[in-house]
Formats: structure tokens, C-alpha cells, sequence
């Protein structure tokens, strides 16, 4: 299925040649070769692991090649390190953002390469230049607010701008909107036409392939380590680019199943946290799988987390089969049943140092103990009955969590509550940055668990996610509930976006 | 795409263990040097029994330190609270069971007030133990009148806890290695050792998954007090006499020996087998320099750079090991 696409364009000024890297087991590029012309958007797809990341890090200088050429400009060159590569143009914004909160944006704008005058900093050389970037970008930002209060589609546009002072051909963009909300990414594309219009190459890396098709002028996927193929975007459709991802045909992803809902499980009444959050009210019966949907900073996992005890609320109730929770306290939700894998897997829902054993029996060591004392014997049988039957993929169960790809981290987060027995689950964001084969088999697990008779709660800033996935879908506006839809053949998008944006005031289920 | 096993260096253990090769040859180098210059003397059973008697009291502080340690904490105040043990048990020297209770009773409280101020207030450990260990010194200073204190009447229990043998072994050191033991245990097999990991690695997820890191923090604290309390009644009976400040600095020793075993400073990752051979090398250090005859003030300096150089070695593993 490999096919060349010619390197000897004469624009193409980027090139990797059949690049391999080994790490100690693993083949993570095996001879992948991939080009870049001046003023493209260049999608680069494939699952978690594919060895996206692997490829970034040596355009970057950040890994160095087994073997393999890198040429820019038709001549070969070699990066000993990362700021070789900035030196010569390729710049990267990660999807972890290096904003200094308490510097202004000028600084940040600048950071180690701050216009001098002699031994000091040239002051109004910087401000002049920042709002010279700022301006080019289209950003209405003062060059002296301080980076920290700024959103944070607002640091990434900062990032971007960084990319510019350092003169860069080419901006390589890693999950670039996994945390930006629908209008900061349109923010976005706007910028990346500007950047293109400059003949600035953007790579671009993402798992969400409306926006490649929207975005990219090509776009190549690599599977396995292996580079599968290299298309214009004209030429492909977003289905075929997901068979060449996982090397399959994908049926349904969300493949829903009207489920048999039974008695409620759990009721929410008048929680209210102020000014976060007011007067929220919702119900879930067993077997229901209810979407909770709302922008960015809408107050949708600030609930949740007030629901499982991890926050403090003001008043209001929330009640599991009849019996009202103790607020704030996480360890007395989890005994009635409640679970919660959260927003952000590598700061709440993980122990990345830790093994994986270590990290999904953590709730259940209670259930595995004996007087204190843990019985060894059955805390391995039931993580290895969870790492089989969820296919986690990895070596050992004793393999350290930070080891893991995305999807795989993910799972062991949810196994950790399946094991539980969960009457509730609370799924926030539960496939951010994730790749398709997983959430696939991550939307299978929720409608299995549904069927099982679990309440499940998936927050999302996806549609198409509460959509493919809910029963109903619950919309949050600025703290406060605007409908409950139910799901149906009818309901449409733009029906739960209005709600979500506060045009609709309740249109029941 | 199937991971194999990544190859490990020998002595990475999982959760710890001597963490890096680099100071473990650092160490052996350390001791063939002594035993070349010491001549026979490093390695006659009467050095090395005195060598171990030396250690137990720091071991048994140093095990108990490790949890507060792999929580992501630190206890300076350690030095103070063995003092103040120590006074105690001089004051009650008459009866062995007055003192070990009271000298654990008061150093439980002292963690108690550590565990509060850090695991339930969240203040920095660093600077809060800072802040305790000076008001320990206070406590001991104004309890012992900052005299010496000597055993006014003979107390062969007590004597025995601190100059007997068992089995010609020191009692001092099967009390330490008693201790290692239920330390390891706790760390390894029980549900409280598996919490103090997760604290330590990520509190936040901890939280999440029902684990309040304020009581964890807390009953670390606390049973670093009940164990510096023990080991104030060995290090009083070890020579039946106490001077109040004699515990002061011994701290140090503590934290380098924890550090040395592998122990993260940023937390998550330790272990008690880590710990007790770090408090071996700390020991041989002291009893080397002894024997070749350098004074304690090189030492100092040796022991402040092996400190630094065991940070380094931590710092390298945690942040190294991903690029």
C-alpha cells in the first residue's frame, strides 16, 4: 500500500529519508520518509504509537535517527539537538505548553532570544517587535499582559508567535486543539491561513480528522512505525484515512444499542457552587448513558468534580439510590458506587511513576486486603483479568504507567473503576488525544457497561461524542443547565449547540 | 505496537532500590580505600560490630523517615525530637517502661504537629520542620535545663536495650533491623505502603481515587515520631547518659542515607532495602574516616558532597530516563 509521492517538487524544501529509529524492543520508525513544501498544511495521522511523536521528535533534533537523511533545502543536514532545528527553521508547539504564567507576552514572546542592546534588553525594540508578531497573527492582545491570565487558545497563539521570532519554515502543531474550544480553533485555522500565506509549512497532528480535512493540503498516515501512505487531501476521504490508521475497515464507532433503562440511580439537586456554577439538577437511571455538553469553561467538569466529592459545593444534594452522598469527600462517593475518570489522565487520573498494577487496584486495595495486608495473589489475578479483557497492550502489568500510549494510559484509568463495580460512572473528556482504534473500543466499553446496568455520565466538548453515545444530552451554559435532549433521530448538532450556547431555554426529554 | 521489557541496569529496582550504579560503585570504591588505608583494622569483627551498633540509631529513624520521605515530604526536625527522647528517657532512667512510653508519647505528638502543619495545612515540609525542629530544640533545651542528664540509679533493662547482646548481636541492631523489616513490610505488602506510593506520585490522582493524602502525610509523620522515640531510648542507654544537644545533626545523617538508597526527593519512589544500605554506607563513612585518622570536620565535606551527588543521581533518573 506504500506509495511514493514525488520528493523532487521543486517547493518541497523539507525532506526526512527513510528515517529509522530503534528504542531498547521497540521499532518505532522503520524507513519512513516524508516531505514538507513551502507553505503547506502537511496532517500527519496515525494511532497512538504509530510513532507520530517519534517522527516530531527527530524533525525536531529531539531523538536522534538510527539511520536515515535529513535534507532541507536539498542539502543534508544533522541535528545535534533541538535548537539546531529551531536554528534552521523547524519549530514545534507541543501539545504541553511552555508558557511562563508570570511573564508578560512580550517575554514569552522572546523568551532566550530577547532583543539586546549592548548587555541590556533592548525594551523598545521588544514591545515594537511583539506587537509586530501580534499583529501579524491577527491577535488583539496587549504586548504586556501578563501570559498567565491569558485563555489558553490565547498561550497557544503566543507559542505560535514564539515559532515566528525564531524565524521558522515550518511550525510543526501537535494536538493543537486538544484543549481549545470550537471558537478558538477556528481562531486557529484562521491563523495557520495567515502563517501559509507567509509560505510557512505547518505539520499538523491530530486526531480529529474533520479538522485535517478541513485544514491540510496533504496529508500522510503512518502505522505501525511504517509509512502507509501520502495523499492530497482531495484525493482521500476522512474513512479511507482511518482504514489506512488502523489497517482495518471501521464500522460504526459509536454502535448504540437501546438498552433496557431501569430505576434512577443518580439524582443531582440544586447543586450550586458560586459563581461556578448554580441550580443543577439532573437524574441518570441504570443502563442510561447521559451526555453532558457544553463549551470550554462552561462549568461541565467543575460539576462533576463537585458531584464526586472532589470539589466543595455550597448547596444542593447529590443522592446514589436514595441516599444522599457526604459532600467533598471522594472515598465515601467511591463506596457508594461512584466513579470518576477524570478530564486529565496525567495529572488526576494517573500515577505515571507508578506500575500499572499499582495504579488500577489503588481504589480497590481495600476490597484486595486482608487486615491491611494486601493478598498479592489476587491483586495480580484481577489486573491481569482487566489488562486481557480491555487489551491493554503491554509487556507486564508491571510496566510503569508513563510507558504507556495514550489510549492504553486511558484504559488503565477506566479499568481502575470498572473493577469497582461502579453503580455511576462519571467519564469526563474520556477520549482526548486519544487515536481511533481506541476510542472505538473505548465507546464499545461504555455501551457494554450500559447494557451492565451502569449509569454512565460522559462529559464532552465533542457533539458528535454525547451524540453517537448519549440516550439524552444535558447542556451547560455558563454554570447554569439550558436543556435536556433527548436523543434521537431528529436531534441535529446545531440543535444542542444552540441550547449549549444558551438559546433554548428547556425543550424537555 | 507490542512493547517488549525495557532492559533495566541491574540495580534500578522497581521502586527504588539503589537507584543509580554510579553511587553504588562510588560506595565500594569508598570501602576498599578505607579498608587499603585502615589497614586490618577496617575489617576485624569488633570494628564491625561497633560499626553496626553505630548505625541502628539512625537506621531506625531512617526507615521510619522514608515513608515521609516517598510521600514527597522531608523531616528536619528529627535531630531535636531524638534529643528530646533521649532527655526524657535520663529523666525516667529509673524505670524503663515510664520512658519508653513518655519518649514515644512526645515524639508521636511532635510528628502528630509536623503531620498537621504539612498533610492537612499543606505548608512546605521543608520550611515547617525548619520552623519545628527549632521549637523542639526549645522544648528539649528548657525540659533538660540544657544540662546533661546521667543515670542516677542502676537500670539493667535499660541497659540492656542499649549495650546488650542477643545471640552476640547488639540489641540496638536487631531492634534496627526489626524495624527495616516492618518497614518493609508496610511499604511493600499493605494497603497504607501502596497509599504512600500513590501520594507520593501523584496526590491529585490519589485524591481521585479516594485516598485523602492528609491522613497519609499525617500517619507518616506520626510514626516517624514513635520510631525516633524508640530510638531516643537506645541512643540514651548506649552510654546511659545524654547531653541535650547531642541529637542535633543527626538528621543529616538521616536524609543522606534515605537519598543515597534511592529514596525521590520529589516522592513516589523508595524503598526500605534502599535505606538500610544507605545507612550502612553513611556508617562506613563515619567509621572509615575514624580509622584513617581524618577528623570529622573532612566528613562534613565528604558527606555534604556525597549528599549532592546523590541528588544529582535523582534528579537524572526521574528527568533522564524520558528524553
Amino acid at each position: 500500500m506504500t506509495e511514493n509521492v514525488s520528493v523532487t517538487r521543486e517547493n518541497t524544501f523539507f525532506r526526512l529519508e527513510d528515517i529509522t529509529k530503534t528504542f531498547p524492543g521497540v521499532k518505532a520508525l522503520s524507513v519512513v520518509s516524508f516531505d514538507l513544501r513551502v507553505g503547506e498544511v502537511h496532517a500527519l495521522c496515525g494511532e497512538n504509537g504509530a510513532g507520530k511523536s517519534t517522527l516530531i521528535k527527530v524533525m525536531t533534533g529531539a531523538h536522534k535517527k538510527d539511520s536515515g537523511s535529513i535534507f532541507i533545502d536539498n542539502e543534508k543536514v544533522e541535528f545535534a539537538n533541538t535548537h539546531q532545528a529551531i536554528e534552521m527553521g523547524i519549530s514545534c508547539v507541543y501539545q504541553e505548553l511552555s508558557i511562563v504564567p508570570l511573564l508578560d507576552v512580550a517575554r514569552n514572546l522572546f523568551i532566550g532570544n530577547l532583543p539586546m542592546k549592548g548587555k541590556v534588553i533592548d525594551y523598545k525594540k521588544l514591545y515594537a517587535d511583539t506587537a509586530d508578531i501580534l499583529k501579524k497573527l491577527g491577535l488583539n492582545i496587549s504586548p504586556h499582559e501578563k501570559a498567565g491570565d491569558l485563555s489558553v487558545g490565547q498561550q497557544q497563539m503566543i507559542e505560535i508567535g514564539r515559532a515566528l521570532t525564531r524565524k521558522a519554515r515550518c511550525i510543526i502543531m501537535d494536538e493543537p486543539t486538544s484543549s481549545l474550544s470550537e471558537r478558538e480553533t477556528d481562531t486557529l485555522f484562521e491563523i495557520i491561513e495567515i502563517l501559509k500565506a507567509q509560505k510557512i509549512a505547518v505539520v499538523y497532528i491530530s486526531h480529529k480528522l474533520d479538522e485535517v480535512m478541513h485544514i491540510a493540503d496533504r496529508v500522510t498516515v503512518i502505522r505501525d512505525g511504517q509509512h502507509i501512505i501520502t495523499k492530497d487531501i482531495c484525493d482521500i476521504t476522512e474513512v479511507q484515512i482511518i482504514s489506512n490508521m488502523i489497517g482495518r475497515d471501521l464500522g460504526n464507532m459509536y454502535c448504540k444499542e437501546p438498552v433496557n433503562q431501569k430505576d434512577t440511580v443518580l439524582e443531582v439537586k440544586n447543586l450550586t457552587k458560586d459563581g461556578v456554577f448554580k441550580d443543577i439538577s439532573f437524574e441518570v437511571r441504570a443502563g442510561e448513558i447521559l451526555g453532558f455538553f457544553g463549551l470550554v469553561g462552561a462549568g461541565r467538569s467543575e460539576i462533576m468534580r463537585a458531584v464526586f466529592g472532589a470539589d466543595k459545593y455550597d448547596s444542593g444534594q447529590v443522592i446514589i439510590n436514595g441516599k444522599a452522598l457526604k459532600p467533598g469527600s471522594p472515598a465515601a462517593s467511591i463506596a457508594s458506587g461512584l466513579g470518576f475518570v477524570t478530564e486529565d489522565r496525567k495529572q488526576e487520573g494517573l500515577m505515571l511513576e507508578l506500575s500499572i498494577l499499582a495504579n488500577m487496584t489503588l481504589p480497590k486495595l481495600k476490597d484486595l486486603s486482608s487486615g491491611g495486608i494486601i493478598r498479592r495473589k489476587a491483586q495480580r489475578e484481577i489486573t491481569q483479568k482487566y489488562v486481557d479483557s480491555i487489551r491493554i497492550k503491554t509487556p507486564s502489568m508491571n510496566q510503569l504507567a508513563v510507558n504507556l500510549s495514550g489510549g492504553n494510559q486511558q484504559k488503565i484509568v477506566i479499568a481502575k473503576w470498572l473493577m469497582m463495580n461502579p453503580k455511576v460512572l462519571i467519564v469526563d473528556e474520556p477520549t482526548r488525544g486519544i487515536d481511533v482504534g481506541s476510542k472505538a473500543e473505548i465507546y464499545a466499553l461504555m455501551n457494554e457497561l450500559a447494557k451492565g446496568g451502569v449509569a454512565i455520565i460522559v462529559v464532552s466538548s465533542e457533539i458528535e461524542e454525547v451524540m453517537g453515545l448519549g440516550d439524552s444530552v444535558v447542556t451547560i451554559f455558563e454554570g447554569r443547565k439550558t436543556a435536556r435532549l433527548k436523543v434521537t433521530d431528529t436531534l441535529t448538532r446545531e440543535d444542542i449547540l444552540a441550547a449549549s450556547i444558551g438559546g433554548v431555554t428547556v425543550k424537555c426529554s | 505496537m507490542q512493547l517488549k521489557a525495557k532492559e533495566k541496569p541491574v540495580f534500578k529496582a522497581r521502586n527504588g532500590g539503589i537507584q543509580n550504579l554510579g553511587i553504588f560503585i562510588i560506595m565500594l570504591v569508598f570501602i576498599v580505600i578505607v579498608v587499603a588505608l585502615s589497614g586490618s583494622k577496617f575489617l576485624t569483627p569488633t570494628n564491625l560490630l561497633n560499626l553496626l551498633r553505630s548505625i541502628s540509631v539512625t537506621g531506625l529513624m531512617a526507615v521510619a523517615t522514608t515513608l515521609v520521605m516517598i510521600t514527597g515530604n522531608i523531616d528536619l526536625s528529627l535531630g531535636w525530637m531524638i534529643g528530646l527522647a533521649a532527655c526524657i528517657t535520663g529523666v525516667h532512667s529509673d524505670n524503663t517502661a515510664e520512658a519508653l512510653v513518655l519518649a514515644i508519647l512526645a515524639c508521636a505528638a511532635c510528628g502528630a504537629f509536623n503531620g498537621i502543619l504539612v498533610g492537612v495545612l499543606k505548608l512546605n515540609a521543608f520550611i515547617t520542620t525548619l520552623g519545628t525542629m527549632y521549637a523542639f530544640k526549645g522544648i528539649t533545651m528548657m525540659y533538660s535545663d540544657g544540662k546533661m542528664l546521667t543515670a542516677s540509679v542502676q537500670n539493667d533493662s535499660l541497659k540492656f536495650i542499649g549495650q546488650g547482646n542477643i545471640l552476640g548481636v547488639p540489641t540496638p541492631i536487631w531492634i534496627f533491623l526489626i524495624a527495616g523489616l516492618i518497614f518493609w513490610f508496610l511499604l511493600k505488602r499493605t494497603t497504607f505502603g501502596n497509599r504512600i506510593y500513590a501520594v507520593g506520585a501523584n496526590p491529585v490522582s490519589a485524591k481521585f481515587s479516594g485516598v485523602s493524602s492528609a491522613r497519609i502525610i499525617m500517619a507518616t509523620y506520626i510514626l516517624t515520631g514513635i520510631v525516633t522515640g524508640i530510638a531516643g531510648v537506645v541512643f540514651y542507654s548506649k552510654v546511659m547518659s545524654v547531653q541535650p544537644y547531642s541529637g542535633a545533626g543527626l538528621e543529616f545523617d538521616v536524609l543522606t542515607a534515605i537519598v543515597l538508597g534511592g529514596t525521590s526527593v520529589s516522592g513516589g519512589k523508595g524503598n526500605v532495602l534502599g535505606t538500610i544500605i544507605g545507612v550502612i554506607f553513611v556508617g562506613i563513612l563515619s567509621n572509615g574516616f575514624t580509622l584513617i585518622g581524618l577528623g570529622s570536620n573532612a566528613q562534613y565535606i565528604t558527606q555534604g558532597v556525597i549528599l549532592i551527588l546523590a541528588m544529582r543521581a535523582d534528579v537524572m533518573s526521574t528527568r533522564g530516563m524520558k528524553v
